[in-house]
């Protein structure tokens, strides 16, 4: 129960503000309980993070920059930051993104009509077509290779 | 030169008066908005900014607060609005084929646990803790929590850079601490 009391506490503790009966029975609970000790040692120390300075560091050019603004704006064109820029930026590159993508998509789609074919000897030309344009490089084996082992084979045949 | 002849000089567009004033302020400036941002990046970018309004509206500072308060305002409000924009910014970040390392990242997640002999939380990994907890919290409690724990303003001061009343901050800050114990216990419970 006194568990409770404590967590409802903690700052009171820590910033050592309680009334002394409350103080005392929070104590008191403390020689007992383990977990309730170290969850106010683990308080304590988090709530020492508002001592702590936060060690943060100018920029050298914190002043140009500043600076720079100031004239720009006086001369009515106000500096954006540059962060900003570039979040904007973003869902507009995004779009034209995919709109490149389509654009590509349906240029390759168009590249090759397919030939509508009805006999089988449309389909022995076209076949030997397509050999004729595209595969003849795959005979060009160097002499003595394992490939033209293999075509040589199939001219015996 | 003291602060309200430095603002007259801005007013007139001195742009040595304004590097003094930047000077001056801009750690101020840069670890406010840092405690609420929880980037170096963002927080140097709203600096930024904060200081172009101060620039750009030098004329109308009357001059009946004091120039941290009026820093202090602008930075919480400008870094408020960032975090606003952040949320949109995230979705852009969807199409970030090119997204960049965010450098500088305040609070790198770290889960290296051998080096932690007796419990004891390392220095990053404590501020992280905080951070995640902070982060989660409604803006006007995180707004007045860091600036009473990291900036040290009183309860008075918070009240007129939020421009809201002293009970008021006395509610904010009481309910950022309990959320924030809130949400510290599950991520203490973990380490
Ligand atoms: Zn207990």
């Amino acid at each position: 129960m006194d568990c409770k009391f404590v967590r409802k506490n903690l700052v009171g503790v820590v910033e050592g503000q309680l009334p002394p009966e409350v103080r005392k029975r929070i104590e008191a609970h403390l020689q007992t309980c383990n977990r309730c000790t170290d969850l106010v040692e683990g308080f304590t120390q988090a709530w020492q993070a508002w001592e702590e300075p936060t060690g943060i560091e100018l920029s050298p050019l914190f002043w140009t920059r500043l600076e720079q603004r100031i004239s720009a704006a006086e001369g009515k064109r106000a500096l954006p930051l540059a962060r900003d820029g570039q979040r904007w930026l973003r869902p507009i590159a995004a779009l034209a993104t995919i709109l490149i993508g389509i654009f590509f998509g349906y240029q390759l789609g168009s590249l090759s009509t397919p030939r509508v074919i009805q006999s089988s000897e449309q389909i022995n030309s076209a076949v030997e077509q397509f050999v004729d344009e595209n595969l003849g490089s795959l005979y060009d084996f160097p002499a003595g290779s394992v490939g033209e082992f293999y075509v040589s084979l199939g001219q015996n045949n | 030169m003291n602060d309200n002849e430095l603002i007259k000089k801005i007013a007139a567009k001195d742009h040595t008066a304004f590097k003094t004033l930047v000077e001056r302020y801009q750690t101020l400036v840069i670890s406010t908005c840092y405690s609420l941002l929880g980037n170096r990046q963002d927080a140097e970018d709203v600096a930024q900014e904060v200081f172009i309004k101060v620039y750009q509206e030098a004329k109308g500072f009357r001059g009946e607060s004091k120039i941290s308060t009026w820093l202090y305002r602008i930075a919480v409000n400008l870094s408020l609005n960032w975090r606003r924009k952040r949320k949109w910014d995230r979705f852009l970040d969807i199409f970030a084929f090119w997204k960049q390392e965010e450098g500088g990242n305040a609070y790198p997640f770290e889960t290296e646990t051998e080096d932690r002999p007796d419990r004891v939380i390392e220095s990053k990994e404590r501020k992280r803790i905080l951070s995640l907890a902070l982060d989660a919290l409604p803006e006007r409690q995180r707004a007045a929590i860091t600036l009473h724990k990291y900036q040290g303003l009183s309860y008075q001061e918070i009240a007129e850079v939020l421009g809201t009343s002293l009970a008021a901050v006395e509610s904010l800050i009481h309910r950022a601490k309990l959320n924030l114990q809130k949400k510290l216990l599950p991520l203490i419970d973990r380490i």
